[in-house]
């Protein structure tokens, strides 16, 4: 009978492969905004488009906070699923953060945005934004 | 948006389109045509364009319209030359095509640049001589002088076109000088076509260069891509005695390029003056009368008695010298001509700063036609003064965006950015994981009791057979 253990050593590698897939997806999205934090200083320091690694392809244009859910996220540049997957993305097409006309701020709703669920009203989100030139 | 259009052209019509619309038209007795849009009302998002052409003939067509204002008589005339003998044959062209490879090119726009040269390339005849030279923070031509269009120079050149990418800064003044440095000869027309997308900041200066440097050239710009600096090119090719295409997207370039080559093949009426006679003394704008290709008519602006008169238009055409007498008629009186003719002769006096004279002077003349006319110029604002305020003295005024339409064949998805998907995997693969994992446990505890009954068995059996 040895299907049985082929079928088990193919179902133990596909979960294995599999969480370590959506582990791996967490992960990038706590690491990433630890990394963020340091470019946003350098940011907010009067750099303009401080890239946190090498070979991004963004860079952060505001800081996001939820001071009762404990939440401090670096809002990146543009809204593409690869940008999505270190922090929330600010959407090109849209204003600048803190600057007249609507700015739209996407995020995961199972990573960075997941706090959405538990966010009540009367909370207050706070948009620190880039120093004024 | 409702359109209706009173048009009076001034001569008989045998064609009156729209381009983009569907019209209506109705003809009155003076010959004066009332356009109407089919449907009522149709959305702001395209440019509505009217094109119309005279009856064809062998008499120029002369259409004159007058205003009186202030003591003063403003006309708009508009001549357009009849196609008969008397026209030279084309001369001999020398082409020079100057492409902008600079970083603001790069994808969509250089593809449209190509591809246009492409097409250019094609049009050219076999006594015709050319050369391509790029720029971006350096210039680069193809050859060092203009060639011939033989077909290996032409292949050469179509594998140039091929190998240009977009990179670097925008330094259009040397290649702007380049092109229009050339032996002078009188036999050849020297024609440039500029594509670009025209984002340059120092524009005064090139203007200059146009302006010093023009010669008999005459330089074409074509602007490239969705958004061209069209200030600077449309002046340019004014001041370089040319015009200026623009190119919106790849699928415009065949037609675009096509009717750009056909008026650039056409022959021309060029060196164009006009001999008011004796005793008649006006003020007409533009001072220098651009080229005409065929079929465009020629268009003034003039301050004084002109009515009745008959006026002697004087051109080269091609290699021959070109004349024609034209009496004006009155073809009524119209409105708005003056303000015509103050607009024509701001922009006039705006070029001349281009061509070296003092900022201060022009200003002067300026202000004294602009102020006159009560109109906007660089130098002169309006002012509006609500003589009943509707709105209390002690509140503010309030600010507000007004929503407009997008350009047809815009997406929004395309300006602003499309929203982004909001959810990851990460919740189906850590769950399928987990159920796998479960999975694999459960097969390989079955196959074990499996295992486990199978051997009982066995060992039942073998028991009765002993038994």
């Amino acid at each position: 009978m040895k299907w049985h253990r082929y079928l088990a050593a193919g179902l133990l590698l596909f979960g294995g492969w599999q969480l370590s897939e959506g582990i791996y997806i967490e992960a990038k999205a706590v690491v990433a905004q630890m990394l963020l934090q340091q470019a946003w200083q350098e940011t907010r320091q009067g750099g303009s488009q401080v890239i946190p690694w090498p070979w991004a392809d963004t860079w952060p244009v505001a800081r996001l906070k939820v001071a009762r859910l404990d939440i401090d996220q670096v809002v990146l540049a543009g809204a593409s699923g690869r940008t999505l997957a270190f922090g929330p993305g600010h959407l090109f097409g849209s204003a600048p953060p803190g600057e007249e006309g609507n700015s739209v701020i996407s995020g995961h709703r199972d990573t960075h945005f997941h706090f959405l669920k538990t966010l009540k009203s009367g909370d207050l989100i706070e948009l620190e934004r880039r120093m004024a030139q | 948006m409702r359109i209706n259009i009173k048009l009076a052209a001034g001569f008989p019509l045998s064609r009156l389109e729209s381009t983009f619309h569907g019209i209506e038209t109705t003809r009155d007795e003076n010959n004066t045509h009332t356009v109407r849009l089919t449907k009522s009302e149709v959305t702001a998002d395209r440019d509505f364009e009217l094109t119309w052409s005279p009856v064809p003939g062998n008499e120029p067509h002369a259409a004159l319209f007058s205003e009186q204002w202030a003591g003063d008589n403003y006309s708009l005339m508009m001549v357009i030359p009849p196609h008969q003998e008397g026209q030279g044959g084309a001369l001999p062209r020398e082409m020079v095509f100057v492409v902008d490879t600079s970083g603001s090119m790069h994808g969509a726009s250089m593809g449209q640049a190509k591809a246009a040269l492409k097409m250019a390339l094609s049009r050219l005849a076999p006594d015709d001589r050319f050369n391509i030279i790029q720029f971006n923070s350096s210039t680069q031509a193809l050859f060092g002088r203009a060639v011939g269009a033989s077909p290996r120079n032409l292949a050469r050149a179509e594998d140039y076109v091929d190998s240009l990418t977009a990179s670097g800064g925008t330094e259009m003044l040397p290649a702007l000088r380049r092109a229009l440095t050339g032996e002078k000869e009188l036999d050849r027309l020297r024609q440039v076509v500029f594509m670009t997308d025209g984002s340059v900041g120092n524009e005064a200066q090139l203007f200059e260069v146009i302006e010093q440097k023009l010669g008999a050239s005459r330089l074409f710009t074509v602007g490239i891509g969705s958004a061209p600096n069209s200030f600077f090119m449309t002046r340019a090719a004014r001041l370089g005695r040319g015009s200026f295409t623009y190119i919106g997207k790849v699928s415009e370039v065949r037609s675009k390029m096509k009717a750009l080559f056909n008026k650039l093949e056409s022959p021309v009426l060029a060196d164009v003056e006009i001999d008011w006679g004796e005793d008649v003394q006006v003020d007409m704008w533009p001072r220098r009368i651009p080229d005409l290709y065929m079929g465009e008519p020629l268009v003034l602006a003039v301050k004084g008695e002109v009515d009745g008169k008959t006026v002697v238009i004087r051109g080269r055409s091609g290699d021959k010298p070109w004349q024609q007498r034209v009496t004006l008629h009155g073809g009524g009186s119209r409105g708005g001509i003056r303000l015509l003719w103050a607009r024509k002769k701001i922009a006039d006096l705006m070029d001349q700063k281009a061509r070296g004279r003092t900022e201060d002077e022009v200003r002067h003349e300026v202000l004294v036609v602009a102020l006159g006319h009560k109109l906007v110029s660089k130098y002169t604002s309006l002012v509006a003064v609500d003589k009943t305020p509707s709105r209390p003295l002690d509140q503010a005024l309030i600010g507000k965006n007004v929503p407009v339409q997008l350009p047809k064949g815009w997406s929004a998805e395309k300006v602003f950015g499309s929203m982004p998907q909001t959810a990851t995997p990460a919740l189906l693969n850590l769950l399928l994981g987990v159920l796998a994992m479960i999975g694999s446990w459960m097969v390989s505890v079955f196959g074990k009791r499996n295992r486990k009954n199978v051997a009982d068995e066995v060992r039942h059996l073998n028991g009765e057979m002993y038994r």
